[in-house]
């Protein structure tokens, strides 16, 4: 009796269940968090900025080969002095409130995204002032030179509507969001969707080719692989290897892997615990970079799912050249022998900190890298500290002569690193080295792109010669993708636009 | 009556006060919050901005009473990463957790309570021996574990039921199930060795003994006596089962208060993990103080107490 009772009611509830895809193309993408905003300046994290993404345009945009290409304005120039940018742009934009796109929201986009709430105000206060010269003629001012003014507008200048902003406020904004991009804001259920549907008076005519796009909100990994094995989505990001090694052969799914624009890296200090340590010496540190296994790491801790990193600038950054920068071989006899020759022939005790859990097996690559060097006889005691400890006071204050830790770049170059962290007074800054301060403050103002090539390479030959850090990795990115999807392109940063994208019948 | 009314209304109090302290001090230890909440690489202005925005430059004493103000008023402060007030954040989430949490209660209470009783009924018997089976085997399975089980089995292989989400009422069976099979077990269990004990006692041998027929004990002598213990750990599971879904609403993406505070420990949203951890307890207490009084109201002899 109980079992025929559990029957009916599963059958009651089989009848009640309709999952299949509408005839329209909707395209169905899992985020792996509630977005914490719909509103760019407030969505810093990469889910909420891809999902936001589809609502709106920039003025000009970084494409998939990392070219700045137009899309609200139609012609830029810059100024010979590389502080004023004059912007021409497009006609006939309309947002999709149907308010006109005009000057004055490039003005608005500009000072509202510099709210003070906002989660980076900076990206928009490096403008000193944006002004219109006509409707469609926009003059913007820079204080200083900035080499990558441009790339930070395509990654974060989301054009709104000015008047409707005005009118509802930010927190509003947020909750109905207007743009003018491919798709348009339907609705939003907090932890569970978001629903948007095309854009029908895009500017660009052939655009989007869905009819909609469904972001679903799952956390768990191994739920997103659930769902696309079901079909209930087409793209399910953010996987683990072993799961995408779980989805090999599946059919309709094809298994997608791109680097990460991310390095990880155990840093040297030359100022607070790291003063008067063998670090000082240069070849000691190249020492290290020749007794770490990152080869060996890669295999036993990745499956191989990772690039060992030649440096800072990597795989898919302005500057790289893949001819001239391999990364440090694995070799702890020429370690051995350089550690001799700067005076340290038995090696010596040092210790490093590691974020327990800061990011994915960190904690097994912070014993591997230990034992590397405990074979060419340095001695590493490893300081696990959980992560608020360890990202909560200037880097150099908190743990001992080296650290584990990992900086991205989403601007396809490797500056926002080189920055954060070398250049003195930053928070994770712990390596002072005044002709690579020089260098990044050279390439920061430098507007030129092949000039700044240059300057990457020329960077790149100093941070071998006199390494302030150990190069580790850079990890690879698994993505399942439904095989009728065309035209999706992820970038290494973890962002992709679904402008282009299509569903095959 | 109304002297139990008031203690417990009273030990409730204090309950919440015990829960605010606990959760003002602990949100501390964990770090410092301007570290946590400010982007890794902000500048050291921005940090102290954000200190004295939040009023965390204060010295702690004045921001706990500062906390206890401001929650005695019900407001238990703004979401950092959402900005606007926590309340209302969970006010989105509460429905979903509450039906995921009748769900499984409502699943564990139609199959054990009758098995239990059956087993109780006869105890040794082919129905007991799966009783216990069933209340070991919920005590032990890790609901996350079944969860994904379930998931694998009906949703990617036999396809009758969806993976995840909150779609149709087909959705709230796979996490119900799961959810509720921890609360089965302890049902199954309880109600049993209720049912065993009233079995034994001396009304019951009385009752026997002037003839009264098995099926009029059951229903008039073992029922009523079986539900006291029961409301007590209903209450108890219902509490269990709304703080519980954490993981549950995770495998599921159940968009939930579970879910939420899932989501809000990862952006290290601290005011919303203060707030839902306060919320919950505040129900859990209100829950509890309800069990209590509905208790004392079944059985009379508390009142006396």
């Amino acid at each position: 009796m109980l079992k025929n009772g559990l029957l009916t009611m599963v059958a009651s509830l089989l009848l009640a269940a309709h999952f299949a895809f509408a005839q329209e193309d909707v395209l169905v993408v899992t985020l792996s968090s509630d977005p914490t905003s719909l509103y760019m300046p407030r969505a810093a994290d990469r889910t909420a900025g891809n999902a936001s993404w589809s609502l709106y345009d920039t003025l000009v945009w970084l494409n998939e080969e990392g070219e700045l290409v137009p899309q609200l304005a139609t012609d830029w120039q810059i100024s010979d002095d590389g502080l004023t940018y004059t912007f021409t742009l497009r006609q006939g934009v309309t947002f999709h409130n149907g308010e006109p796109f005009t000057a004055d929201d490039v003005i608005a986009t500009w000072e509202y995204g510099g709210d003070g709430s906002n989660d980076y105000p900076g990206y928009y206060t490096v403008a000193t002032s944006v002004e219109a010269i006509d409707d469609f003629t926009v003059r913007i001012t820079t204080a200083e030179p900035n080499a990558i003014f441009l790339t930070t507008m395509a990654k974060n200048w989301a054009i709104i509507p000015g008047d409707y902003m005005r009118e509802v406020g930010i927190d509003a904004f947020a909750a109905a969001p207007v743009g003018t991009g491919p798709f348009q804001f339907v609705s939003r259920t907090p932890g569970e969707r978001i629903v948007m549907e095309a854009n029908p008076n895009y500017w660009d005519p052939a655009l989007p080719y869905l009819d909609g796009v469904e972001y679903r909100v799952i956390s768990d990994p191994s739920t997103r692989v659930a769902a696309i094995q079901t079909g209930a989505v087409h793209i399910a990001n953010r996987l683990t290897p072993e799961l995408a090694e779980s989805l090999e052969g599946e059919d309709g799914v094809d298994v997608l892997t791109y680097l990460n624009d991310r390095v990880y890296y155990v840093a040297f200090k030359n100022i607070g615990a790291g003063v008067g340590t063998p670090l000082e010496d240069a070849r000691v540190r190249q020492a290290l970079n020749y007794g770490v296994d990152r080869f060996g790491i890669i295999e036993a801790i990745f499956s191989g799912y990772a690039n060992p990193a030649p440096g800072f600038v990597v795989e898919g950054n302005l500057g790289y050249d893949e001819a001239a920068m391999a990364p440090f071989a694995y070799d702890p006899e020429r370690a051995r022998a350089l550690l001799a020759e700067a005076g340290y022939p038995d090696g010596f005790d040092i210790q490093m900190g590691c974020p327990a859990d800061g990011y994915v097996n960190i904690n097994e690559v912070c014993q591997a890298v230990a034992q590397s060097l405990g074979a060419i006889g340095v001695n590493v005691d490893v300081d696990f500290q959980t992560t608020n400890t360890y990202w909560s006071e200037p880097q150099y204050a908190v743990t001992g002569p080296m650290f584990v830790d990992s900086w991205s770049s989403e601007v396809g170059e490797a500056l926002p690193r080189l920055q954060g962290a070398l250049i003195p007074g930053n928070y994770y800054t712990t390596w002072e080295d005044s002709e690579l301060e020089a260098l990044i403050n050279q390439i920061d103002v430098t507007v030129d792109r092949d000039e700044r090539a240059a300057l990457y390479q020329e960077m790149h030959e100093r941070m071998r010669n006199e390494p302030p850090f150990i190069y580790l990795y850079q990890p690879v990115i698994f993505e399942a993708v439904a095989s009728n999807v065309q035209g999706y392109r992820p970038l290494a940063a973890e962002e992709y636009f679904l402008r282009s994208v299509r569903l095959a019948d | 009556m109304l002297s139990y009314v008031a203690s417990k209304l009273l030990e409730s109090l204090a309950l919440i006060v015990g829960v605010l302290v606990l959760v003002f001090f602990l949100v501390r230890l964990t770090g410092d919050p301007v570290a946590l909440m400010v982007p890794k690489d902000a500048p050291q202005e921005q940090r102290e901005t954000f200190a004295r925005m939040m009023g965390l430059d204060q010295p702690l004493p004045v921001q706990f009473a500062q906390y206890i103000a401001d929650v005695a008023r019900g407001d238990l402060g703004d979401s950092l990463r959402q900005r606007r007030p926590t309340l209302d954040i969970i006010r989105e989430r509460l429905w979903p957790t509450v039906q995921l949490a009748l769900g499984a209660l409502a699943f564990a209470m139609t199959i054990a309570i009758p098995l239990g009783l059956a087993a109780g009924l006869n105890p040794d018997g082919w129905i007991d021996r799966i009783a216990r089976t069933v209340g070991l085997a919920g005590q032990t399975i890790p609901n996350y574990w079944l969860g994904m089980l379930l998931i694998v089995f009906f949703a990617v292989e036999l396809r009758w039921l969806p993976a995840f989400g909150r779609d149709t009422a087909a959705s709230l069976v796979l996490p119900a199930v799961s959810l509720g099979f921890a609360g089965l077990g302890q049902l199954v269990r309880l109600t049993r060795s209720t049912v065993l004990d009233v079995r034994r006692s001396d009304y019951l041998r009385t009752a026997r003994s002037k003839g009264v027929h098995a099926t009029g004990l059951a229903w008039r002598h073992v029922l009523p006596n079986v539900a006291i213990p029961l409301i007590s750990v209903l209450g108890i599971q219902f509490t269990y089962l709304l703080g519980g879904s954490v993981y549950i609403e995770s495998v599921f993406a159940w968009p939930g208060l579970g879910t939420l505070l899932e989501g809000a420990i990862r952006d290290t949203d601290f005011p919303l993990v203060q707030a839902i951890t306060v919320f919950i307890a505040f129900i859990a207490i209100s829950v509890h103080l309800l069990t209590d009084l509905l208790y004392g109201w079944v059985d009379p002899r508390l009142r006396i107490a």
